[in-house]
């Protein structure tokens, strides 16, 4: 108080909602320029081509390559449909025994990289794999497109198996009651009344699913299975010409914008919800027979999507240890890893706090585009971006090419919308009359905003940043293609070593991605419950 | 003879440690509209959903149209009651058309297509078969579920708290349609209510709950005019108490000897309701007007008698009193209880 005097109110600050600085777009534009540059970059070298690119297009060679790309993909979400739907069914409306336990257990895939389930799939069988020092026989090797299959089955089905298990929970049970007053048994009940209604959150589990199968890198590169994304690779390590590498990375944008456009619509239209708050549903009563049968089921997915990755890379660790070779720690990859994630996490953290207050506090049409497009940079193809980048750099950034602060730049770029999601929902909840009453009384808009609303926002702000920590930390093409000379990461590390055959090298890297990023998502998991 | 729709025989239900039901017994005739009234609370939603097959009972036994549908020795599961249920909020499946929705239950039926168009004519929508549940309004819906629960000619139809989603202008002309649509079916029918003008507008019969268990059954008049108990009595509606002493079938109390049940000698609570206090205007009157609530179709009027007592009449639009003025008051009918177990709440 202080016998302050009423404030002079200048015309531009006083009605509560005025109008977003450019300051504010320009700060949330900029981040995700790093992203879109390349994005262009690589559309306009494939339209420059021409005739040529035509020719790339149309050759059999590529539709070889679509072909392989969309088996993999309808493979790969068809298993992840199945094992989802069931899992969730299982987990949220049978009597199971150990029913929570089985819920952390199936959607624990998520933690893992899929290169890492991958490499412990990869590195099992076949003559060279651990099974035959451990067990005496050699599994049946496992790579290829069966070895994708799985690999990417088992990191994907959680996408499919939590918006299932979500909408199974958020299910009006009267309606199941309703069919079975109607005459209905259990069996037609559940696929005239329970499937049809979990269809929209299948449906956006199953595209999410799709999305990434198109969009990994690591798994099919490990499995050296030919999709899309490893093609691209390829083409851009083996040629100078970087035309063919262009053309193809453009195929596979637009591929995954089609599975994106798709997504996004089945978002949007609303799930069905009961407009009461739902009574918990009755649980289905297994007989004997058919909870033993659940059980193993249940086992066999634990056994594939944990025990056999997560066993094998710690066989070849052990191994590796007693015989003295092989299986260390790189220190200096575990720096590089932590030094570019945390850079990242700060970065794009930082640059979501402008970004969520125009989507959030000045929310039209313009601003909605931001988040779109930052979940469709997040969600498109990472080694399209890194191509873009390191064609556009190579051409106009001179010294900046190669260099650890554009390599962070693309890092914040394409991890830009979890950070943005995170803050936004912590914003959207400060209800802005408190950020009136500390203008009201007398506290400017940057003091305000340090006073008022980061504190309340702080813990999704610090959400957000972890969550692109955790993702900068398991990132792989990117990476591959714009690391400094000497900047090694741990994800890096365990490529090259799993590219030589070097199983026992890229153990230990990747289980301590493993734990890495296991920590983050269990403080994440903790912390949302309030 | 006909059986009774449903007898509920010492039911017993309790969730975790909570009992919702304790020994619940009501006999549910052939014919007619039984509503389910009590207080939140009470297990009336409990009843309807053991009836219906939802809950198994811990104890009890429950017959539908003479057949036991669940004892000790085990249950019909709902799909083989034949009973149909209105949800309170509809439960319409969303993915369906109305058509859809009613056909439902029809599976096994011949003629199931007809029979739609029958019941959807019967609930007055017809031509609304290919619209979805979303697309109708609140009463609409309703009728839709109604029209799904009729459609395979159930014993017996349950309603839980029908009415509860409708806006309260459109409640009373939806109720009259239910009660027509409902006779018109010649189903037995439940419903359940916390709501007293609905239980004794819509029902044949009232079956009252407290705490889990009946309290008391009876036709609509019967239960009002005469309740079996305070707390029924003051359920029910609108309700003074005086002490007295009742002998011979007369009660001598503040307001006078009052006409009440022969059969009770002793301390009394007698019971008047507010239309049952007449006043006559007159200057030397022994009650004075306090206050008036002036509705149009019936005024309340409060009244301060001359020993200090307070007394509501409920009158029709005249004689038009004003506060100040000074009436005579006459008790037409009154209902004594014995005054040890007092009125609970």
């Amino acid at each position: 108080m202080g016998g302050a005097a009423a404030p002079a109110w200048k015309a531009a600050e006083r009605p509560p909602r005025h109008r977003p600085s450019a300051l504010l777009w320009l700060a949330a534009g900029a981040v995700l320029l790093p992203a879109l540059v390349p994005f262009g970059m690589v559309l306009g070298r494939s339209l420059a081509a021409g005739g040529r690119a035509l020719g790339i297009i149309l050759s059999g060679r590529t539709a070889q390559l679509v072909g392989n790309t969309m088996l993999l993909v309808i493979a790969v979400s068809s298993a992840a449909a199945a094992v989802g739907i069931g899992a969730a069914w299982l987990t949220e409306r049978t009597d199971l025994p150990g029913r929570r336990g089985w819920r952390v257990v199936a959607a624990l895939p998520l933690v893992i990289p899929s290169y890492v389930i991958a490499l412990g799939i990869v590195s099992a069988g076949g003559p060279a794999g651990i099974a035959r020092e451990i067990i005496g026989i050699p599994l049946p090797a496992m790579r290829g497109f069966v070895g994708a299959w799985l690999a990417l089955t088992i990191s994907t089905y959680p996408f499919v198996y939590l918006t299932v298990a979500a909408s199974l929970r958020r299910l009006d049970p009267s309606h199941e009651e309703a069919a079975r007053g109607l005459g209905a048994a259990p069996a037609r009940v559940f696929r005239t009344v329970v499937l049809p209604q979990l269809r929209p959150a299948a449906g956006a589990g199953v595209l999410l699913a799709a999305l990434y199968t198109l969009s990994d890198f690591g798994a099919v590169a490990l499995m050296r299975f030919d999709a899309f994304t490893r093609v691209v690779y390829v083409q851009y390590a083996g040629r100078l010409d970087r035309t063919p590498a262009a053309v193809l990375a453009t195929l596979l944008v637009l591929l995954a914008l089609m599975v994106l456009l798709a997504e996004q619509r089945t978002r949007g239209r609303a799930a069905y919800h009961s407009a009461s708050s739902p009574r918990p549903p009755r649980l289905v009563a297994l007989r004997r027979r058919h909870r033993a049968g659940a059980l193993a089921a249940l086992s066999l997915l634990a056994t594939a999507a944990l025990v056999l990755p997560v066993g094998t890379l710690i066989a070849w660790v052990a191994r590796g240890g007693t015989a003295g070779a092989g299986a260390r720690l790189e220190w200096g990859a575990a720096l590089g890893s932590l030094t570019g994630a945390l850079l990242a996490a700060a970065l794009a953290a930082s640059a979501s706090l402008p970004a969520a207050v125009l989507v959030t506090r000045h929310s039209s049409a313009a601003t909605s585009w931001i988040e779109r497009i930052a979940y469709a940079v997040f969600a498109l193809p990472h080694i399209t971006v890194a191509l873009g980048m390191v064609m556009f750099a190579a051409r106009y950034l001179g010294s900046l090419y190669q260099s650890l602060l554009l390599l962070v730049l693309v890092y914040a770029s394409i991890f830009f919308a979890p950070a943005l999601g995170s803050t936004r929902a912590a914003l959207a909840r400060v209800d802005p009359s408190l950020e009136e009453a500390s203008r009201g009384l007398g506290l400017g808009p940057l003091r305000t905003a340090a006073g008022v609303t980061f504190p309340l926002i702080r813990r999704g702000f610090a959400a957000g940043g972890l969550l692109v920590f955790l993702l900068t930390m398991k990132e792989l093409p990117a990476t591959l293609l714009l690391r400094p000379t000497g900047f090694d990461t741990l994800a890096v590390r365990l490529w090259s070593a799993s590219t030589d055959l070097l199983y026992a090298r890229a153990a230990l890297p990747a289980l301590v991605l493993v734990a890495v990023s296991a920590v983050p998502m269990y403080l994440l998991a903790t912390r949302e419950r309030p | 003879m006909t059986p009774p729709a449903i007898r509920c025989r010492e039911v017993a239900k309790a969730y975790g440690r909570v009992p919702a039901l304790r020994g619940f017994s009501l006999d549910v005739p052939a014919r007619g509209l039984l509503s389910l009234l009590g207080p939140s609370g009470s297990g009336k939603t409990t009843v309807l959903r053991v009836i219906a097959g939802f809950e198994r009972p811990d104890a009890g036994r429950v017959e539908i149209a003479g057949h036991t549908v669940v004892d000790d020795r085990g249950m019909v599961p709902p799909e083989r009651r034949r009973v149909g249920m209105v949800f309170q909020h509809y439960a319409l499946f969303p993915h369906l058309t109305v058509a859809g929705n009613v056909a439902y239950g029809l599976r096994r039926h011949r003629g199931a297509s007809a029979r739609v168009a029958e019941v959807l004519e019967m609930v007055g929508l017809s031509g609304t078969e290919r619209r979805l549940p979303h697309e109708l309004s609140g009463g609409e819906q309703q009728r839709v579920a109604l029209a799904r629960a009729l459609a395979p000619r159930p014993d017996v139809v349950l309603l839980d708290e029908p009415f509860s989603n409708l806006d309260a202008r459109r409640r009373d002309s939806v109720r009259r349609e239910v009660r027509a649509i409902l006779i018109e079916a010649r189903a037995a029918a439940v419903f359940v209510t916390h709501d007293q003008e609905e239980a004794l507008a819509m029902s044949d019969e009232v079956a009252v709950m407290r705490d889990g268990a009946v309290v008391q059954v009876d036709e609509p008049a019967g239960l009002y005019l005469r309740p079996a108990d305070p707390w029924v009595a003051r359920f029910l509606g609108e309700a003074e108490f005086l002490p007295g002493t009742a002998r011979h079938g007369m009660a001598t109390t503040g307001l006078g000897r009052l006409n009440v049940d022969p059969s009770l000698t002793g301390e009394v609570e007698v019971m008047i309701r507010p239309e049952w206090v007449r006043v006559v205007p007159s200057a030397a009157g022994s009650a004075l007007v306090a206050a008036r609530e002036y509705y149009g179709h019936d005024q309340l009027v409060t009244l301060h008698l001359d020993g200090g007592r307070r007394l509501l009449s409920r009158l029709g639009p005249s004689p038009v009193l004003r506060p100040g003025d000074r009436v005579d008051v006459e008790i037409e009918h009154a209902v004594a209880f014995p005054s040890r177990p007092l009125a609970a709440d």
